[in-house]
């Protein structure tokens, strides 16, 4: 009878003082703990959040993070978003635009055609079928140097915006800034 | 084989529920409704109506309580807690609640308690809402009346469920159900609970408020003075649909167990534990890749473990009122659904930190018999961060107050509340004070 006590009380106390948050590891990958009057996680020094809003990568050689996203460091320039910054390369990340990005104007049927790209929606509302960039509205994604953010509030999917080729963008589009 | 076995089984468990049923329809002596709910109603002062006294008494039984108060901020008129919380004194209509009563057979009742709330009109919708200060409008056009302006307002199921009781020890509801922990769950008619307004960790929801599943709960009598008593629960867990969808795969368990003593005033003492998963996802149609067919593609806007565990107390002798409630809640987010964005106050990507939130509050008041008097004043502290948000949320709390009881069924109430920011908060530094009077009733 007093083992058995003692296996309740056992119980007891393991349930109280049970713990599943890890004290040393709060945040996701590549991310860093932010305690001020606002908490939650960001982004390590150098590191950009990933397209789908989960996680944290590290920008590549001879990059710096900013205003989200992965630009070459000064002196360093490159051709396109995908390609490695290199010395003296042409300054394509020059000023806050982005150059192309990478999968985007891929024909898709569907967006996991688009999956493991920069460009992670495929437009099936009207054709040409094309992977572009999504969620630009917020500023989570960020649209190239030939591109404007497109917002559409009165299809849900679009609302987050999506980057099309400038002057593309008509009603009930309308080009946001973010 | 093992199929035929199970549904042996299953008609075998119908049958004899169905018997026991009948034997219980047939049951000339009534069974009152479950310990708890009885202990509520009783002080509503609704104890006559829904005590479901001998002879059996099968009538639609509808009652309810109703608040209205008069808040305001007393802070500087530059105060930013008058932009934050409320910038001029309103008054307001808070509860207006309606419980529906119905004793099926003796054993077998359906329970429903409805809000009828003025939300979501003026309600801030979103996180980005509170940023910029928009909020909701329900302003149509009355085809019925001439299409003229009217504001539509909403109702919240607080609760409806089917009740079975089949012994002392064992009574089932099946729907949704608050979620029984700690004391001021489910005692929340607002002429029963003693201060004006709730304490911050019961609005924060560190448990779930209600769920949606199964409960079982049970008391049993040691001895003349002393019982015990349990609740248990398995619902669909907590998430933005979690009222009749499940966007995981596991059930949430909970339950709590208490012990009453009456020998010297009424004490009760209670412990509580959750455990689930808060889920909020998108199915997403795409084309399959056989070019026909549409796929499905679940996305997760948020996912992560509840372990939400509690203590509670409360001692009434003679006119002395003393509760404390200590709650604690760990939430630690799946690493595939933490996710992040631009939080529209910092203006940079933010994601949900896992969190361990922790708050506690103790009430202590004294009626007097004249008019019903009591004087109470009640601590809290809190310790969390705003899902909303993501704003850090510490505070200490102190509340002074007067409830005033002349009769059963009413209840006049006058407080005084004060916040300290021990950290800061991100509107303000300066403490926030907020006076309000509440008439409640139960009718």
């Amino acid at each position: 009878m007093a083992g058995a006590n003692t296996r309740w009380w056992a119980v007891a106390a393991l349930v109280m003082t049970s713990c599943i948050v890890d004290d040393d590891n709060r945040c996701g990958t590549g991310q860093r703990e932010l305690n001020d009057l606002f908490e939650g996680c960001v982004c390590k020094v150098g590191y950009v959040p990933n397209a789908d809003g989960v996680g944290c990568h590290a920008c590549g050689a001879n990059q710096e993070a900013k205003g989200g996203a992965c630009v070459c460091s000064p002196g360093y320039g490159r051709t396109s978003s995908s390609a490695p910054c290199e010395l003296g390369g042409d300054d394509t990340d020059a000023g806050d635009d982005m150059a192309a990005v990478n999968g985007e104007d891929m024909p898709c049927d569907s967006s996991n055609d688009c999956a493991g790209t920069e460009a992670t929606y495929c437009l099936t509302l009207q054709a040409p079928h094309v992977c572009l960039v999504h969620g630009c509205a917020s500023g989570a994604t960020r649209c190239s140097a030939t591109r404007e953010c497109c917002e559409i509030d009165v299809v849900p999917e679009l609302a987050a915006g999506i980057c099309v080729p400038k002057g593309a963008c008509v009603a009930p589009g309308m080009v946001v800034n973010p | 084989m093992k199929r035929s076995s199970l549904a042996w089984a299953l008609i075998a468990v119908c049958t004899s529920a169905a018997a026991v049923l009948r034997a219980q329809d047939t049951n000339e002596t009534s069974t009152a409704p479950s310990d708890d709910v009885a202990a509520e109603l009783t002080k509503l002062g609704l104890s006559d109506l829904e005590r479901g006294e001998p002879p059996f008494d099968a009538s639609f039984r509808l009652s309810g309580f109703a608040d209205f108060a008069f808040m305001g901020v007393l802070v500087p008129t530059d105060s930013p807690w008058r932009g934050s919380y409320e910038r001029y004194p309103a008054f307001s209509v808070g509860n207006f609640n309606l419980y529906l009563n119905k004793n099926i057979t003796a054993a077998l009742r359906m329970f429903g308690e409805v809000r009828l709330t003025l939300l979501p009109n003026g309600s801030a919708t979103a996180d980005t809402n509170l940023a910029t200060g928009a909020y909701a409008s329900t302003l149509v056009r009355d085809y019925a009346d001439g299409r003229n302006q009217l504001r539509w307002s909403g109702i919240s199921i607080e609760r409806v469920y089917l009740e079975w009781t089949l012994h002392r020890l064992l009574t089932l509801r099946v729907g949704i159900f608050l979620t029984p922990y700690g004391i001021w769950n489910v005692d929340h008619g607002s002429p029963t609970i003693i201060t004006a307004s709730r304490p911050f960790i019961i609005g924060q929801q560190l448990f779930p408020t209600r769920q949606t599943g199964i409960e079982a709960l049970g008391q049993l009598d040691l001895s003349a003075h002393n019982s015990l008593g349990y609740h248990f629960t398995v619902s669909n867990g907590v998430g933005a649909v979690s009222d009749y969808r499940d966007f995981d795969a596991n059930k949430a368990l909970g339950g709590r167990a208490y012990w009453r003593y009456d020998g010297f005033g009424e004490l009760l003492v209670g412990g509580s534990v959750f455990y689930g998963t808060d889920s909020s996802a998108i199915e997403k149609p795409s084309i399959a890749s056989d070019g026909k067919h549409v796929a499905y593609d679940r996305q997760y806007t948020a996912k992560s473990d509840l372990l939400s565990l509690a203590a509670d107390v409360q001692w009434k002798y003679k006119g002395l009122h003393v509760q404390s409630e200590l709650i604690s809640q760990q939430r630690r987010y799946d690493e595939r659904a933490r996710v992040g964005t631009i939080n529209p106050f910092i203006g940079e990507f933010l994601a949900p930190m896992d969190r361990l939130s922790l708050g506690a509050y103790a009430l202590v008041g004294y009626r007097f018999d004249w008019f019903g008097v009591m004087p109470y004043a009640l601590w809290q502290f809190l310790d969390t961060g705003e899902l909303f948000t993501s704003g850090r949320l510490t505070l200490q709390s102190f509340i002074v107050g007067l409830n005033v009881r002349p009769i059963d069924a009413l209840v006049f109430k006058v407080e005084l509340t004060e916040v300290h920011f021990p950290f800061g908060f991100f509107a303000t530094e300066d403490p926030l004070r907020i006076v309000q009077a509440q008439i409640a009733c139960a009718f």
